[in-house]
């Protein structure tokens, strides 16, 4: 009877699933533009790494989307080392792709962390592929920003990339990634 | 011989347990079917990652409430919402009759910056009304009125395949700008937008669209006081293609932001 009655409630739930895809679409990306939400990368011993933005900016107005950030933990408290870099595909050689806008810096990271660490530029660091390396024991947080920009010339939009590398005491490492996405436009299918 | 109701009837149990199956899914489908509506509904009140409740739809342009003046005189009075000079009608009570209450006159408009901008600067793919001709940020003392002058008059409506984005951002001193003031055709409906900061707000005023002009009319408070500082603004136009999209461009100044004092 209990098994015939879970079955009869996962049929239910399917059928409402089913149902509601259609009539109302989910939004853009896992939580609707402008809006951020956990990667997380279970980098195994309790470890961590996790990387928070948007799915998608819009509308691109050049201002900065700043609710990003790569966060390792280690339960242990042992010593971090987190390296970032960022980058988006709307580059001519060195220079942005027409119709970018003025600004410069699309992504960077933020030195305002919360952990009031700042982010040190890192090693392999460019105009073009900003990064940082910050260090921290048992928790350790780099804050990033990224416009919402793109190339009106480009049809598909803009994706930024942000890479977070992990190191632990131990010496072992963990990666994570995200993108984050600023259409052409707001055609129905990316409303 | 008492009746005994059918779902008692081992015998017929199974005919009457499927209505009831049926019931529940539809319980359970209803159950979890709302909020997913309501994640739609919410969606519907975004204009993308734009709170649409935050934003005023543009009103039609009064051609005679925009002043042409030249830098440092005083314009003509004119009318804008919320200051619009009227004369109210007093309340009425038995025995008496209503009266009028004159109002004061707005304070006119006198011109703090304006910055001409060449013509077909806009880009090779681009249109007469994505090319920015004039940027002008006008002060009555209150509230701040600036003004977006284009090459050619908008299409009413511009088409649903194109978008539209005018950004004007005040400067306070660092690179970033601390206010912007926004319009957006989204292939819908012309809006305006405001931020602070990186944060979107109530718009603070009006916005208003005729022939080739963008008028934003905003108390000095939303820009930071009515203090010195810079300001600029872009005309970024595009349109829906396959690969590659026309698009164009334009910036008032052409580089940086121009300066306003009082």
């Amino acid at each position: 009877m209990n098994r015939r009655f879970a079955t009869i409630i996962a049929a239910g739930a399917a059928g409402a699933f089913a149902l509601a895809l259609p009539l109302h679409a989910l939004p853009k990306g896992t939580a609707g533009y402008n809006t951020s939400s956990d990667t997380p990368m279970d980098c195994g011993s309790g470890r961590t790494l996790t990387l928070h933005g948007p799915a998608d900016l819009w509308p691109p107005n050049h201002k900065y989307y700043t609710d990003i950030y790569a966060e390792a933990k280690d339960p242990a408290g042992g010593i971090i080392t987190l390296d970032t870099d960022g980058t988006h595909d709307q580059y001519d050689g060195d220079t942005e792709a027409s119709g970018s806008g003025h600004t410069a810096d699309d992504i960077r990271a933020n030195d305002n962390n919360s952990d009031g660490s700042l982010a040190t530029e890192g090693s392999n660091s460019t105009a073009q592929h900003p990064a940082a390396t910050e260090m921290n024991d048992g928790d350790v947080v780099t804050n990033w920003e990224a416009r919402a920009e793109r190339a009106g010339t480009i049809q598909a939009g803009r994706t930024y990339t942000l890479n977070a590398t992990a190191t632990f005491s131990d010496g072992s490492t963990c990666t994570n990634s995200i993108q984050m996405h600023v259409p052409h436009d707001m055609r129905p299918s990316n409303r | 011989m008492t009746p005994r109701f059918a779902s008692e009837d081992p015998a017929s149990a199974g005919s009457f347990r499927v209505p009831r199956v049926l019931a529940l899914v539809l319980a359970v489908s209803a159950l979890i079917a709302v909020p997913a509506c309501r994640v739609g509904h919410d969606r519907a009140k975004s204009d993308g990652g734009l709170d649409k409740d935050k934003s005023v739809k543009a009103k039609p342009l009064d051609p005679t409430e925009t002043s042409v003046t030249t830098p440092g005189t005083t314009s003509s009075t004119s009318s804008r919402s919320g200051t619009t000079a009227t004369t109210k009608r007093g309340t009425a009570t038995t025995g008496t009759s209503a009266s009028a209450t004159p109002t004061t006159a707005p304070a006119p408009f006198r011109t703090l910056t304006d910055v001409a901008d060449k013509t077909n600067d806009e880009g090779l793919q681009g249109t007469a009304y994505g090319d920015i001709v004039e940027l002008k940020v006008e002060d009555n003392g209150t509230r701040a009125r600036v003004t977006v002058a284009v090459a050619a008059d908008f299409p009413a409506p511009p088409p649903a395949d194109e978008t539209i984005s005018v950004p004007v951002d005040f400067f306070r001193g660092g690179k970033e700008s601390d206010f912007q003031l926004f319009a957006q055709w989204n292939g819908a409906d012309w809006r305006a937008y405001y931020t602070a900061g990186t944060t979107q707000k109530q718009f603070p005023g009006t916005f208003e669209l005729g022939a080739n002009k963008l008028v934003f009319d905003v108390p000095w408070s939303a820009l930071g006081g009515r203090v010195a500082g810079t300001v600029s603004a872009e005309a970024d136009w595009s349109k829906q293609g396959t690969v590659v999209a026309p698009a164009s461009e334009d910036h008032a100044p052409d580089q940086g932001s121009a300066p306003f004092a009082f």
